[in-house]
């Protein structure tokens, strides 16, 4: 039997079935928090930001009317969370927000990106590496390019459902998305070229 | 196909957006040229490092309170009802049009004038009186007048010394449905509270995020700033919704008698919030109802740190001290209910500045 669609299961909870927004729940958690998590940069607020999100479903779920897909829908949401977030941050002037990671006590520890089965010492080192480097790579990119960015490479949303949630045309969302491609690499060569200098 | 045209199919290469003739006109290109193949390598690099890039597990959240408002709204939306959050999302035109058509029915427009035309003939008399009367406009009004008011001035000051609920996020004013939710559905809210294990549904870590202090918070610093990290202020920030819970919940709590617990819930919400304030003043009288005095004092004292609540709590251990003195403690549990039917069903007409906090989160929980 073929899994329903996220707008059947809709339908069935416009309908009364609450099972129906559970299903959506459990398939969508997953890659909306990661969305948060890499947006807010905080497993707190990714966690609130999560349940909001879902929230939100469920008390406009009357609004969705099927004519994009759902998953267009909840990231639009969560977008839009996040930005109200961002601006808070900004209102609260956290410095903070451009930091590097390390810097950030209460961030996301290192050892939460380390994967829960039981992984060598130097497996955990080389995951924390990376981490490190990739996580200071995003740095580099603006809010624009770094949502686009995300939402293609970590969600796995096509540029035309993208450009949906952000309001901009296609052809904008590509342009950022090439600008992200480009910093990113940048700034790993840049990293790289330090770390060649250091070693030796 | 040349470099130009491939540039611009670039990323739908990568991202095999491309399909048909393109593709492989873009693919025979590639091919043969080195400095595209660069470019090409260079993006499909960085993006198999983020592909490599550990994600965070998902920590297992409870749903509790989410699935339980999911099911409320089924429930709704199976009985063919609007969406709960209709109210709010009623165009400003829907009712000023609404209100037209009231005040242009035939007895509400008789009534309108009748009092237009007496008004204007008493505004006639006044500034006749006032250019009999001497030049003393112009001074200042006795204070017999001002104090003669009390009432009035009680009410003027109202909306701003009284407790108001926290407000949800602001996707757009109409998105601030819980705050309505609640108010709806007491009864339903209550039950779902109660079903909720103290740690509440947004985990457990907000009370050792909350800011110190409520001066630090009232200047836009969060704890945040003070460690170098980022919004921690969960309860205030992106989960006013989850702050409006918690309080419920606490409520709920306080109502039944258990004082632990719901002290420990009103202490998962940021201190020196609105919310916070209520809920922890909700588990004090619950700690009062149940003879801890020394507890009861405890929450009012730590209250009194924080200039929201400090006013409240310090008229709160006055009374305490007065009821201990004169060995009376009066209906503290009808007090929580009542408490908690003010929270769950907010005066049907809120004063002007109440409702413009409700639409403007930024004007009650955060200064700047």
């Amino acid at each position: 039997v073929p899994e329903p669609t996220d707008e059947a299961l809709m339908e069935q909870y416009l309908k009364g079935d609450a099972k129906a927004f559970e299903a959506l729940l459990r398939r969508h958690e997953r890659a909306v928090y990661h969305f948060l998590f890499r947006m807010v940069r905080h497993k707190q607020t990714s966690e609130d930001l999560l349940q909001d999100t879902f929230l939100r479903v469920v008390h406009h779920a009357k609004d969705f009317q099927g004519r994009s897909k759902f998953t267009t829908w909840v990231f639009t949401i969560a977008r839009n969370l996040c930005l109200d977030h961002s601006r808070r941050q900004k209102f609260r002037k956290h410095a903070s927000l451009d930091a590097p990671l390390s810097d950030d006590k209460d961030s996301a520890s290192r050892v939460d990106f380390v994967p829960s089965r039981e992984a060598s010492p130097q497996e955990e080192l080389s995951a924390k590496e990376l981490m490190a480097r990739l996580d200071k790579a995003m740095l580099t990119l603006s809010e624009d390019q770094k949502e686009v960015f995300l939402l293609r490479e970590k969600s796995g949303l096509p540029f035309k459902e993208i450009a949906e949630i952000v309001g901009c045309p296609e052809n904008t969302v590509k342009t950022r998305m090439r600008h992200a491609l480009e910093k990113l690499q940048k700034a790993l060569e840049t990293e790289r070229e330090e770390l060649a200098k250091v070693a030796g | 196909m040349n470099c130009e045209t491939l540039d611009n199919l670039l990323l739908d290469l990568l991202y095999d957006e491309v399909e048909g003739d393109d593709k492989r006109q873009a693919q025979a290109h590639l091919n043969g040229c080195e400095g595209c193949q660069q470019k090409f390598a260079g993006m499909g690099g960085v993006r198999q490092m983020f592909q490599a890039m550990p994600e965070p597990e998902l920590p297992a959240l409870s749903y509790q309170a989410l699935l339980a408002e999911a099911n409320t709204a089924a429930k709704k939306y199976a009985q063919g009802l609007a969406s709960p959050n209709k109210k709010e999302t009623e165009s400003f035109w829907a009712k000023f049009s609404a209100g037209m058509r009231i005040l242009w029915s035939p007895p509400v427009a008789v009534a309108v004038g009748v009092v237009l035309v007496l008004g204007v003939s008493l505004s006639l008399n006044t500034q006749h009186e006032a250019a009999q009367t001497p030049v003393v406009a112009t001074e200042p009004m006795p204070a017999s007048i001002v104090i003669d008011t009390p009432t009035r001035i009680e009410a003027a000051i109202a909306p701003s010394s009284t407790i108001a609920p926290a407000i949800p996020v602001a996707f757009s004013p109409e998105e601030n449905i819980p705050k309505i939710e609640l108010a709806t559905e007491a009864d339903e809210t209550l039950a779902k509270a109660r079903l909720e294990a103290p740690r509440g549904m947004f985990g457990g870590k907000l009370a050792e995020e909350a800011p110190s202090n409520n001066k630090a918070q009232g200047e836009g610093v969060g704890a945040g700033d003070i460690d170098g990290s980022f919004g921690v202020d969960s309860a205030a920030i992106p989960g006013n919704a989850s702050a409006e819970l918690f309080t419920v919940q606490t409520m709920a709590l306080a109502a039944e008698g258990k004082c632990p617990e719901a002290e420990k819930t009103a202490r998962a919400i940021s201190a020196g919030t609105a919310s916070w304030c209520q809920s922890m003043q909700a588990s004090a009288k619950c700690f009062e109802q149940s003879k801890h005095g020394e507890q009861t004092k405890a929450l009012y004292n730590e209250m009194k740190s924080f200039d929201s609540c400090a006013a409240e709590a310090e008229k709160a251990l006055a009374a305490l001290n007065k009821s201990q003195v004169g060995g009376t403690d009066t209906g503290t549990k009808s007090t929580i209910r009542s408490d908690l039917k003010k929270k769950a069903k907010p005066d049907p007409a809120p004063k002007a500045a109440d409702k413009e906090n409700v639409l403007d989160p930024f004007k009650k929980n955060i200064s700047f």
